[in-house]
């Protein structure tokens, strides 16, 4: 039994701790969604390792090759108020200024935000358009996990006992266009009924090039929307071909009826914003 | 548990202290370091009551363990001023405009305020909506805070003080204490020998008790009592129908029914005992439906309905515990006379008031075996009179004393956690305390009745009404409650806005399988005023009149009768709706896309019930007003009251000091509610005023030799009017009064506002007759509506309210945004929703979405002043009518913008997306 309440100076301390524990201990981020579902350390027998200490965690950090590092425990506040992140990740700053209310973001983190795997967490269809990478300190080193293949179902990820998320890895890339939509039934303090990243890329000869479209809430992880993406790659961003991408996303998500939806809203809603994402891009090319 | 040293800084002062894993921050902060300010309202990050500076930043302090905030830096509300006398410029501004009504959720806006303005020192409106985004307010539908933060950041706060006294922006007399947060609500009431209750509920929707064993909890280490139905004598108690024990027997009748309840030493050990209490069930079949309810073979809920004490006669069959009928003219032959026949059928949700403070009482048994109860109670003497008859203790033996009520809506008008923590101070010996988690608050309160209507009129194609005939069924859970009253105010609202000489009206009051539900804000108000104001809309379109020509048209003027029979004096309708149609420029074709106008009237009673006010001169001429009513959150004591009392008197409303809410120091009042603040404890605490300016000025005429005729009072001072250096203070007359024969001079007055006469021959079943002040306001709206979402954005708001003479017109736009507010929680996303086991699906504010700062517009507020001559001044009742109209007015511009009708709410995105393609499929086959 190790103490309920740990804040470890390592990342090597976090791993021991959380290992020689008897598998109810957490670590802990911002705590905005672990106080809510296991409340403080001792009510239920668990404790928390905070990762508050650990430094390099905190902070968003231009790296060689042109990439971006936002460390995991970056406050959604900080995120969406960075300077760096708003040039070149739009979207992502747009989603993480959506979580919740002032107070959760200064509390929340990036890294929490992704770990807790929520079907609906804000910042993950961002990040899995702007082709992150999730930054992982694991028992045999660094590994880096694509944005893509992190989340295994509702509240799971791929990370192994003992992980810890350090941060993400963007590439930065300035032909990409992006978006985030958000839809739910209030406007602040808000878990979404779906949300959407899309990202897109134009190549020389007016067709699309990339095309990344993720969406939150529809299935038990955000998820991409391959289908959709491949009928517009190397097409040109128009009426029919968007139409056409927006009809296709309902068949890569699998909504549920919830106390907020039901399925069918969802989906519903699902394609129109898809569809009204990218036909405001196309209406931006065409002023 | 392994304790641990933290340092601490709170406003500045270094604690250091030992914390043990499960404390909160918020806990720190309220139980050890005793700032009491920080409130929690929730304990899941979801309110903003508990709102903090950490090390710069605003938190919520129920999130964060304990543990986590050695060296951290914390600024709570009790550090925002720089000394008594300095006050935050933030706290100032919401002192002046109006920003503070109940106060609970002041001291997480404020610092939530105070953040942003430390970061932007001049934010556009917008902005400060977005920052206070995590602070819900279910008082003032958050425009006056936003006017607040905006007048603090530009250096605009208003210091004088206004001209007259009635008629004059008086901000709410106790707003510093909840600015600053010294403000004593439930909650913070504190003892240091108090144990800790917490009630266990029934897992099932109807099921029958086999038996209870206690035995295994008892014995927990740290438990010290543990109380059940058989500790309590078989005292049944209720509002109109006493149907209700203070814990099930034999039969539990919804999830939440209390069966037992513990006292222990920690909440953590209270609420482990509750999980070794062994009941055995068995289950019942629940019913959730009304019509299934009613049906002949449905389970019954009530096995001895008819042996139940009523307090009025209605017939009772079943489920069905009231039947309402009105009957006014012949309904078959008004509707065979009219051109075109109109049906619809309408449906309600359950709102629930969710007042952001929860329930809360403490429990202290003296060494008399005197009761104390302390409360944050809209009623306290009917907690008095219902704690006598559940537990039959003689009613001297019980002291009530209401709290400050952090939002009371009705939803703190019953008694509710009270008895429960007696019963467990009586066994323990201990004072007890009890205070209702979120979750609690939304399993086992008294929210507001889900109704259905079904409504068929007549009319012709000059817009006459011919007939009307409405049924409307209330579900008012598993009792009675405030049931029988609201089909009854249901009733007399449906008949009270128009002309229409052939009525029917058939209401039923139904019990089903799930929470009681209670009288919040305007009982039946918002839902028949949606469905009778959608009916009415469609009935104008169906004879393609304008919708404000034919309310015009048929709207009952002053001097005609209700459908009860109620003659209406003192309002002006026609001045309301136009006041709005203009504000609106209702006339001008709207061309945008999907874009609509809607109007909606409301009709509705000044509350009536007696009450008693004395008003004392104290020594130094100051003036006490001693009244039993509370203040529910907003603020008519501590505004109107206060200034009717000094206009009264003539005095300044700042010599004015109340006493209130206690049931041994107070004479007796009804309970607050009904918007029967000003109008009946106003009027009362006047006549009180007046009667002790008459012994005041006996005692003047006698000193200055002159006759009372010749007398006035100004300033504290009573003078000759024509020679007014002629003059004697309160003050000298009072101390002499006190020291020669024993002071103080008291006016004493008792009042009971009429009821008024309505036509028995028409009415049957209905628990009250109907009440003189009528009410009377018109909300206009304009609104686009997307069709590829349902979204609905509100682009205009405007209400209109014939207040009759508004004493305080800052307070009194406070409740009308409020109202609104709450109205369009109603209209748009609030639904409390009950799964197929009875089980509530959304307990939190997480998932019952109240409006935040960024969901509601702001709003126009129109004073239409008819006086009325019963009211003080001329004032009518204002808190509930502000609330009624905003769904249909909301409906009513859907309908406007996309040729839609919704029936039911909450009229959300989803709901109204399917009606629209619902329609589109129908299409074309002849819609209107």
């Amino acid at each position: 039994m190790t103490t309920r309440f740990f804040k470890p100076g390592s990342i090597s301390d976090a791993m021991d701790a959380y290992l020689k524990s008897d598998g109810t201990t957490h670590y802990f981020a911002g705590g905005t969604d672990l106080m809510v579902k296991l409340g403080p350390p001792g009510n239920t027998g668990h404790g928390f390792i905070s990762l508050e200490r650990l430094s390099g965690l905190n902070r968003v950090q231009e790296r060689p090759e042109d990439k971006i590092f936002i460390g995991a425990m970056t406050g959604l506040s900080e995120v969406a108020g960075s300077g760096l992140i708003a040039e070149h990740f739009p979207a992502l700053a747009a989603a993480a200024g959506s979580v919740g209310s002032p107070s959760i973001r200064n509390m929340g983190t990036i890294g929490g935000n992704v770990c807790n795997a929520s079907p609906s967490a804000d910042t993950a269809p961002p990040l899995m358009v702007y082709g992150a990478s999730a930054v992982v300190a694991g028992r045999d080193g660094e590994k880096t996990i694509p944005m893509d293949a992190f989340f295994t179902g509702p509240s799971t990820t791929c990370l192994k006992p003992g992980d810890i998320l350090t941060g993400f890895m963007l590439p930065k890339n300035p032909a990409i266009r992006a978006g985030f939509v958000k839809l739910g039934k209030r406007k602040a303090m808000e878990c979404s009924i779906v949300s959407l990243g899309l990202s897109l890329e134009m190549d020389g000869a007016g067709k699309c090039g990339t095309v990344r479209i993720a969406l939150g809430a529809v299935a038990p992880t955000p998820v991409r929307i391959v289908r959709a993406e491949k009928i517009l790659e190397g097409r040109p961003l128009e009426a029919e071909f968007i139409h056409r991408a927006a009809a296709a996303v309902a068949g890569d998500i699998h909504p549920i009826d919830d106390l907020r939806a039901t399925a069918g809203y969802r989906r519903k809603m699902a394609g129109r914003m898809v569809r009204e994402t990218l036909l405001q891009m196309c209406r931006q090319d065409h002023q | 548990m392994e304790d641990k040293n933290i340092t601490v800084t709170i406003n500045t002062k270094r604690h250091t202290l030992a914390v043990s894993p499960n404390e909160t921050l918020l806990r720190v902060i309220r139980d050890r370091i005793g700032l009491t300010g920080t409130k929690n309202g929730c304990g899941e990050g979801e309110c903003g009551a508990c709102m903090v500076i950490r090390n710069g930043k605003p938190v919520n302090a129920c999130l964060i363990p304990a543990m986590a905030c050695d060296g951290d830096e914390i600024t709570t509300i009790e550090g925002l001023a720089d000394g008594p006398d300095r006050l935050h410029p933030l706290q100032d501004a919401f002192i002046s405009h109006g920003a503070v009504q109940c106060g609970f959720c002041t001291p997480g806006m404020l610092i939530s305020a105070k953040a942003l303005l430390d970061d932007y020192p001049n934010p556009p409106r917008e902005q400060i909506r977005k920052a206070l985004s995590g602070n819900l307010c279910r008082c003032t539908g958050y425009q006056k805070i936003v006017d607040a933060v905006s007048a603090a950041a530009s250096g605009t706060v208003p210091s004088e003080k206004p001209e007259a006294v009635i008629g004059g922006d008086y901000p709410r007399r106790d707003a510093i204490e909840h600015v600053t947060g010294v403000s004593k609500f439930g909650a913070d009431i504190t003892h240091s020998r108090a144990a800790v209750g917490k009630i266990l509920r029934s897992e099932y929707a109807h099921a029958r008790i086999k038996h209870i064993d206690v035995s295994a909890a008892e014995e927990l280490d740290g438990v010290l009592a543990v109380v059940t139905g058989a500790d309590v004598p078989r005292g049944y108690f209720g509002v109109d129908i006493k149907d209700r024990l203070v814990f099930a027997r034999e039969k539990v009748r919804y999830r939440g029914d209390e069966v037992a309840a513990v006292a222990a030493e920690t909440e953590a050990i209270a609420q482990k005992a509750l999980s070794l209490i062994r009941v055995d069930y068995e289950p019942l079949e629940p019913v959730f439906d009304v019509r299934e309810a009613m049906a002949d073979d449905a389970p019954v809920i009530h096995e001895q309905l008819m042996d139940y004490a009523a307090g009025f006669e209605t017939e009772k069959q079943g489920n069905i515990c009231t039947m309402a009928h009105v009957r006014l003219g012949d309904v078959e032959k008004g509707l065979a006379d009219a051109d075109l026949v109109l049906e619809s059928t309408f449906r309600t949700q359950i709102q629930h008031q969710a007042s952001i403070e929860p329930h809360a009482a403490m429990a202290e048994i003296d060494s008399h075996g005197r009761i104390l109860i302390t409360t944050t109670n809209q009623k306290p003497f009917a907690v008095r009179r219902y704690l006598s008859h559940a537990m039959q203790i003689p009613m001297i033996n019980i002291r009530v004393n209401a709290t400050k009520i952090g939002g009371g809506f009705g939803g703190k008008l019953e008694m509710i956690v009270e008895p429960y923590a007696v019963l467990l101070a009586r066994k323990c010996g201990r004072p007890v305390k009890i205070v209702y988690t979120r979750a609690e608050e939304f399993l086992a309160t008294t929210p507001r009745h889900p109704a259905s209507f079904k409504i068929k009129s007549g009319v012709k194609k000059d817009g006459t009404i011919t007939a009307m005939q409405a049924e409307f069924i209330y579900d008012t859970g598993a009792y009675s409650g405030n049931g029988p009253t609201t089909v009854t105010l249901c009733a007399q609202v449906i008949g009270g806005l128009y002309r229409i000489p052939n009525v029917r009206l058939d209401g039923y009051c139904v019990y089903t399988n799930k929470m009681n539900c209670g009288s919040m804000r305007g009982p039946s108000a918002p839902q028949t005023t949606f469905a009778l104001e959608s009916h009415i809309d469609d009935l104008a379109r169906a004879i393609d009149m304008d919708t404000l020509d034919f309310r015009l048209k048929n709207l009952l003027e002053p001097g005609e009768k209700t459908a009860v029979g109620q003659t209406l004096v003192d309002m002006d309708f026609k001045k309301t709706v136009l006041a709005v149609a203009d504000a609106m420029d209702w006339r001008a074709p709207i061309t945008d896309e999907n874009t609509g106008k809607g109007l909606a009237c409301v009709y509705w009673l000044s509350g009536g019930w007696s009450t008693s006010v004395t008003v004392k001169i104290n020594e130094d001429g100051s003036v006490s007003v001693v009244t039993a009513a509370v203040d529910m959150g907003t603020g008519y004591l501590y505004t109107s009251v206060i200034q009717i009392v000094a206009e009264a008197l003539g005095l300044d409303p700042d010599d004015v000091h109340l006493v209130q809410g206690d049931t041994d120091q107070c004479g007796y009042d009804h309970g607050i509610g009904g918007s029967r603040g000003v109008f009946t404890v106003g009027k009362c605490a006047k006549m009180a005023a007046e009667n002790a300016l008459e012994a005041l000025m006996a005692v003047a005429a006698r000193k200055l030799k002159v006759s009372r005729e010749r007398l006035e009072s100004k300033n504290s001072w009573i003078s000759v009017k024509s020679a007014p250096e002629k003059r004697v203070s309160f003050a000298d007359i009072s101390v002499e009064r006190h020291i020669l024969s024993g002071g103080p001079i008291t006016g004493v007055s008792e009042y009971l506002p009429e009821m008024d006469s309505i036509e028995p021959g028409r009415v049957k079943g209905l628990s009250f007759p109907a009440f003189k002040g009528v009410t009377i306001g018109c909300h206009g709206v304009k609104a686009h509506v997307s069709s590829d979402t349902g979204e609905v954005k509100i682009l205009k708001y405007v209400a209109a309210h014939d207040v009759g003479r508004a004493v305080n017109p800052l307070a009194a736009e406070g409740q009308i945004e409020g109202g609104v507010a709450m109205g369009l929680g109603f209209a748009l996303s609030e639904e409390l929703m009950i799964g197929r086991q009875g089980e509530v699906v959304n307990p939190s504010f997480r998932d019952y979405k109240l409006p935040t700062a960024m969901d509601v517009p702001e709003v126009e507020s129109i004073l239409v002043e008819t006086p009325a001559a019963y009211g003080p001044h001329g004032a009518k009742g204002l808190g509930e009518p502000t609330m009624a109209p905003p769904a249909a007015a909301v409906g009513n511009a859907i309908r406007d913008a996309l040729k839609l009708r919704m029936t039911e709410t909450p009229m959300t995105a989803e709901r109204i997306l399917s009606a629209l393609e619902e329609k589109k499929k129908a299409v074309p086959s002849g819609m209107p």
